[in-house]
């Protein structure tokens, strides 16, 4: 079943790294959003039952982000994908609901190790 | 009107790698003052020499600084990393890192801890940056170059020959302290052709 995918983050360069990382022949259908707003609409309207989420951005970051998903209820499965590598900055996010933390640049095997890790391929 | 040396995507290109060297020098600065960094989006710029000071957005509250200046070699190219502290920022890392304590002149301890609070931040931001530009970048150490001052009196001699330059600015704030500071990496103009061929040939991998 193709899974909604969503990339959120406001350089379209990190989008474009992510999107070079996912796994071959992986059944997603992906949208981008370029802040936490235009992501958390994402999600609300199901694009997004898969996040890829970075947490320094405009308008509304990755933190807040995370807080509205809680706060609703909402059903997705979200990953950190930040330079933001202090420890302190992964425990909040994990604590938010994040399911992990990877840390920037992604890679094809980043990716996939915490993919496969937790069953998602 | 300054023509500003980057086309977007060079820009985001700059931004993004940027973000993720200055997150490593949070996680130095974290380890450095047990506090939370709280990080902002790099604000790339082009200006010129004068006008450095009084474009420095989040230091400049009109009370007096602490800098200090690291050169670094990029593509044989000189370039400067200057880190701006606030003065309730130096007085906030006395306190949290006990040398207020400590008997020695106060303006020695201060330009002591000016120094290290530059190198956890600067030292631990450039390899990283040289790390994800692939570009070798080799730095000496850091220098004072302003105490107790506003930022127009801060002696930036180093840059005043040089005709545009780049910047990027990096905040950096600590949750639920007065510490706040930005670290500026700076190009001159003749680095130009460099940094857009570096990040053109990053953008193509």
């Amino acid at each position: 079943m193709t899974i909604p995918l969503l990339i959120c983050d406001d350089s379209n360069m990190a989008r474009k790294q992510v999107t070079k990382s996912l796994p071959d022949g992986w059944d997603v259908d992906i949208t981008y959003a370029a802040n936490g707003v235009e992501g958390i609409d994402a999600i609300r309207t199901g694009k997004g039952e898969m996040v890829f989420l970075d947490l320094t951005m405009p308008e509304m970051d990755g933190y807040q982000v995370l807080e509205l998903v809680k706060q609703e209820a909402l059903k997705c499965v979200v990953i950190v994908i930040s330079g933001d590598v202090q420890p302190a900055a992964r425990e909040r996010v994990l604590q938010l609901g994040a399911l992990d933390f990877i840390r920037k640049p992604i890679n094809k095997e980043k990716l996939f190790g915490v993919l496969e890790m937790y069953g998602l391929l | 009107m300054i023509e500003f040396p980057l086309d977007d995507d060079q820009k985001d290109c700059l931004q993004e790698v940027c973000n993720v060297a200055m997150g490593v020098a949070g996680e130095s600065l974290a380890a450095f003052t047990h506090a939370f960094v709280e990080l902002s989006i790099p604000k790339i710029r082009s200006t010129i020499p004068s006008e450095l000071a009084s474009s420095l957005g989040c230091v400049n509250d009109g009370g007096r600084v602490y800098a200090a200046v690291q050169p670094f070699t990029f593509k044989q190219v000189e370039c400067f990393a200057l880190t701006v502290f606030t003065q309730a920022s130096i007085d906030d890392l006395m306190t949290v890192t006990g040398r207020e304590e400590l008997e020695i002149p106060l303006e020695d301890a201060k330009r002591d801890l000016l120094l290290k609070a530059c190198n956890a931040i600067s030292s631990s931001c450039l390899p990283n940056l040289s790390h994800a530009l692939e570009i070798p970048i080799s730095f000496s150490e850091p220098y004072s170059c302003g105490e107790c001052v506003t930022l127009s009196e801060l002696v930036l001699n180093d840059i005043a020959s040089w005709g545009q330059l780049l910047s990027v600015e990096i905040n950096y704030h600590l949750e639920d302290h007065p510490f706040n500071c930005d670290l500026l990496l700076l190009f001159p103009d003749v680095s130009f052709n460099g940094l857009t061929q570096a990040l053109n040939e990053l953008m193509a991998f």
